[in-house]
C-alpha cells in the first residue's frame, strides 16, 4: 500500500473527492483509491492531482519516515 | 493489479502494460474470428451444429468472463456514493429492464408470434437477469465507494 498526502492536501484546499475528481477528469472512486492508497495514479495524473491542489509531487506522494 | 494473469506477464510495468493491451486486442480478434466464422457457417457452408457449437460456446465464454468480472468489480457506478444516488440509479436500473423487457418482445414476436408464450417467459426471464446482474453490479459499486468516503 503506498502512502500519500492527496486527501490532507484536498482538504486544506477545501474540496471535495468530487471537486477534485471532475477537476482531473476522473472519478470520485478513483480519487477514493488514491487516498487509500489502494490504486497508483500515471505520473499525468499525479501531475494534474499536484497542480490542482497547488503542491509539488513531493509533498504529495514521497514517504519521508517518522 | 491482482489478477491471475499476472503469472503470464513479465515484471516490468511498461512491458506488463504493452503485453496487457496486446492479450486485450487478441481477445477481441478472436472473438472477431467467432462471430465472423458463425456468420459464415451458417451462411454459406454445412450449418455444422456442432462446429457452431463450439464457436457459440467460445464467444459466451468471452461474454460471460468479461461482464462478470467488470460487474462484480465494483467500478461501472463509480459516482453512486450516497443512498439517494443508490436509489435513484436502481429504479433507473429497473425502467431499462422493463424497456428492455418490451424491445426484446417485441422483436421475438415479430419473428416467432404463432409461439408467444416460450417467447415471453424468455423475454421475462432475459429481462430479470439483466436486472440482477446490473443491480448486483450497482450494489458492489456503492459498497465499494461507501469505503472510500472522505
Amino acid at each position: 500500500m503506498m502512502h500519500n498526502n492527496v486527501k490532507v492536501a484536498r482538504i486544506e484546499q477545501s474540496l471535495t473527492q468530487e471537486q477534485l475528481a471532475k477537476a482531473v477528469k476522473v472519478t470520485r472512486q478513483t480519487i477514493g483509491l488514491i487516498e487509500k492508497g489502494k490504486y497508483n495514479p500515471s505520473l499525468q495524473l499525479c501531475m494534474a492531482i499536484a497542480i490542482k491542489l497547488d503542491k509539488t509531487l513531493d509533498q504529495l506522494f514521497w514517504e519521508v519516515d517518522k | 493489479m491482482k489478477s491471475w494473469l499476472s503469472i503470464f506477464l513479465p515484471d516490468d510495468e511498461y512491458k506488463q502494460e504493452r503485453v496487457v493491451y496486446f492479450l486485450a486486442e487478441g481477445g477481441v480478434l478472436l472473438l472477431l474470428y467467432f462471430g465472423g466464422a458463425l456468420l459464415i457457417n451458417e451462411l454459406l457452408l454445412s450449418q455444422d451444429f456442432a462446429g457452431q457449437l463450439v464457436m457459440l460456446i467460445g464467444l459466451g465464454l468471452y461474454a460471460v468472463y468479461t461482464t462478470l468480472r467488470y460487474s462484480l468489480s465494483g467500478i461501472e457506478f463509480a459516482d453512486v456514493v450516497e443512498l439517494n444516488q443508490f436509489k435513484k440509479q436502481r429504479w433507473k436500473l429497473f425502467i431499462q429492464s422493463i424497456g428492455f423487457f418490451v424491445i426484446f418482445l417485441m422483436m421475438s414476436l415479430l419473428s416467432h408470434f404463432d409461439n408467444w408464450l416460450p417467447t415471453l417467459v424468455l423475454a421475462l426471464v432475459a429481462s430479470m437477469l439483466l436486472f440482477i446482474l446490473n443491480y448486483t453490479s450497482l450494489k458492489r459499486s456503492y459498497t465499494k465507494n461507501k469505503e472510500l468516503i472522505d
